[in-house]
């Protein structure tokens, strides 16, 4: 049930190589997380609702019905929704195998670093030339 | 004796401590951070954010924080209570006050001017930034010369599409003036462009005072001891301080003598002391006999406006709260319905927890079949600009003892009563126009802006306020108690007026300013009491 949970709201994306939610390892976050309890009301709202709406169990849904449930499930309870698929989110994308395939840059524990170019600071140019804006004391103030 | 050990306390600390023949002990109530543990050596770092690292006390609930109701504004507080204080945590944002901003009375009618000026602090300006290291580029037709700086943050791809932005609208920008080690500076390395500074930078290249001031005054002998919150400032029979009363991790009680007391524990946290601090002579807290203690609370309230560009600008890479800012709009111009100004600050793109989820709950990027290939769309292609407003001194803005909350020793927490003013809100609405034509002229769709910014309470300035008159002010300009001569304040509460930059690098120069003060007086103070 957790692992249809998770590849519909993350869905597995083969041009983007990006992997579904359930390769992730959502248990072990859980436990670190302590969030056990906010899991298992989350899956009994589904199951209501996938009751409610479709006649049936969410296991039994096609892809799309599943969508339809877990989204229903923002109706049914908003805060115990929010706080779900935050930690979904926060699991997937603090995930080493995600991150590797996301333009992050470097992934801790940050070996090398990132590398920006060197700046051409003739862009400053304009600026520079258009002279003083602060309102220097020793002077007549500047403002009419 | 130093109550604190943040920005100003370390300051203190240095300073001070350069006279060998002095005996310094500071008390900090937080424990040590080591670089190692820094959540940013971790792939789950920003997880951190929202549990330990939490710029939000409440929410970090670590033994050393203590309560902070702050229900009664708009503005959440943020800050850090462990040695080093909240520079731990902070974004090294780095630039100083301009000179009008001491004299915002004189010039535009409103605040009070300060009891000194730019020129004076600009030597200490320059002392701290040398200490410190900050980056950032000379020449800026925003500020009076600097002398020399380390190398400027690189922009970034995003940082320069922003520039160039502001170039064709023709206003000022400039690279920021961020306390990041661009080369090897103070025995530190250079910045390697990870983006996590705010939960604590592990290279040690972003200047938190741990790493700065603190080995040099522990070199120079001064005593820190950690995990001790300082309960009252007590007094002696001639209205001097005496020391302090403080409690250890264990509960217990320990009193703790000093010739002078110098306070740096913030724009929250003096004031709470401060008004724990009663007796006889100061039935409503030490200093508070005008009232003002815990008043004239200044936060800078901001604006946030983000654009969504339609392509790949690895935004999210560099330092977050480092790249450039604009002053266009930071003096006062009377075609404007308000006075004073503020800053544009540039922030880089969201890392990938945050954009997910604020995606999600922005109504750009979905769950399911087309959840990544909206990711991608947004992840690395999104800037920030938060519009730092000054808000003017206002003596129902405040913080009291909240004897209904209290820390771990029993000592009250803190109530914050604070209201944006009209003048205020009139800037972060123009604010918001301009920082939309940035967007704009960058070829950037706005995605998001509103004001005021919740959880961004971190700039605590003006509640014991500096000043030459003792009926309207708490302290001298040397953070000198008008009341109590050898009691002396050095953080960013004595401010009398708020600029519209990060307060750090005038808080630190006032710190040094002040310690400079006390080392050539001290004998005769010492004696005096």
């Amino acid at each position: 049930m957790m692992d249809l949970v998770l590849d519909t709201i993350l869905s597995g994306d083969g041009e983007l190589s990006m992997p579904s939610g359930s390769m992730l390892d959502f248990e072990e976050y859980q436990r670190l997380y302590g969030i056990g309890i906010v899991v298992r009301d989350f899956l009994a709202v589904l199951a209501e609702v996938s009751r409610q709406k479709f006649d049936t169990d969410f296991a039994s849904l096609a892809a799309s019905e599943r969508l339809v449930a877990i989204n229903a499930c923002k109706l049914a309870n908003v805060r115990l929704f929010s706080i779900f698929l935050t930690h979904v989110m926060r699991s997937y994308y603090s995930s080493s195998q995600v991150l590797a395939r996301l333009s992050a840059g470097a992934v801790p524990p940050f070996p090398d670093g990132n590398v920006l170019d060197a700046d051409d600071w003739t862009i400053l140019g304009p600026v520079y030339e258009r002279g003083s804006i602060y309102r220097d004391l020793g002077r007549p103030d500047p403002i009419p | 004796m130093i109550i604190g050990s943040g920005a100003s306390g370390a300051a203190a600390a240095w300073s001070l401590s350069r006279d060998r023949s002095l005996r310094i002990v500071c008390l900090e109530q937080g424990s040590v951070t080591s670089p190692s543990d820094y959540p940013s050596t971790r792939v789950d770092w920003e997880l951190s954010r929202f549990g330990d690292y939490s710029p939000n006390p409440s929410v970090r609930g670590n033994p050393a924080d203590y309560p902070i109701d702050d229900s009664a504004s708009p503005i959440s507080i943020a800050n850090y209570n462990g040695f080093g204080g909240s520079t731990i945590l902070y974004s090294a944002h780095f630039p100083r006050f301009h000179p009008s901003d001491f004299r915002t009375r004189t010039l535009d009618g409103v605040g009070d001017d300060w009891p000194l000026t730019y020129a004076e602090l600009e030597p200490f300006f320059r002392e701290n930034e040398g200490m410190m290291g900050v980056a950032g580029l000379v020449g800026d037709p925003a500020y009076p010369d600097y002398e020399s700086l380390l190398p400027p943050i690189p922009l970034g791809p995003m940082g320069l599409a922003m520039a160039e932005a502001f170039n064709r609208l023709g206003w000022h920008w400039w690279p920021s003036y961020s306390a990041i080690n661009t080369h090897r500076h103070g025995n530190r390395g250079a910045c390697i462009n990870l983006g996590p500074c705010n939960t604590g930078c592990a290279q040690g290249a972003k200047a938190s005072v741990d790493v700065t001031y603190w080995p040099a005054a522990l070199k120079q002998g001064v005593e820190v001891r950690t995990e001790c919150r300082v309960r009252e400032i007590i007094l002696s029979s001639r209205g001097l301080a005496d020391g302090v009363l403080y409690v250890d991790t264990a509960g217990a009680e320990h009193r703790l003598s000093a010739r002078v007391v110098v306070v740096a524990c913030s724009g929250v946290g003096t004031p709470r002391l401060l008004l724990n601090s009663k007796s006889t002579a100061f039935p409503d807290g030490l200093l508070n006999e005008g009232g003002l203690v815990g008043r004239n609370l200044m936060l800078h309230p901001l604006a946030y406006i983000e654009g969504g560009f339609d392509r790949d600008l690895r935004s999210s890479i560099g330092p977050h709260g480092c790249c450039i800012l604009s002053q266009q709009f930071y003096e006062t111009d009377l075609a404007r319905d308000f006075v004073r100004g503020y800053t544009l600050h540039v922030l880089r793109g969201a890392p990938p927890v945050e954009t997910a989820v604020t995606g999600y709950f922005m109504r750009q990027i979905p769950i399911g079949p087309d959840h990544h290939k909206r990711f991608a769309e947004l992840f690395n292609r999104t800037a920030g600009i938060a519009v730092i407003s000054e808000d003017l001194p206002e003596l129902h803005n405040r913080v009291e003892l909240d004897p209904d909350h209290c820390d771990s020793s029993g000592m009250p927490g803190v109530k914050v009563h604070y209201t944006l003013g009209e003048n205020t809100k009139k800037m972060l609405k123009h604010g918001i126009e301009t920082s939309k034509q940035v967007f704009t002229a960058a070829g950037a769709k706005v995605t998001s802006s509103f004001a005021p910014v919740k959880h961004t309470g971190w700039h605590l300035m003006g509640t014991a306020r500096m000043g030459d008159n003792p009926a309207t002010s708490v302290v001298n300009k040397f953070g000198q108690a008008h009341a109590v001569k050898n009691l002396f304040i050095v953080d960013s509460s004595i401010f009398v007026t708020a600029g519209a930059v990060n307060p750090v690098a005038t808080a630190q120069a006032l710190t040094l300013m002040a310690c400079d003060h006390l080392r050539s007086h001290l004998h005769q103070l010492v004696a005096s009491s």
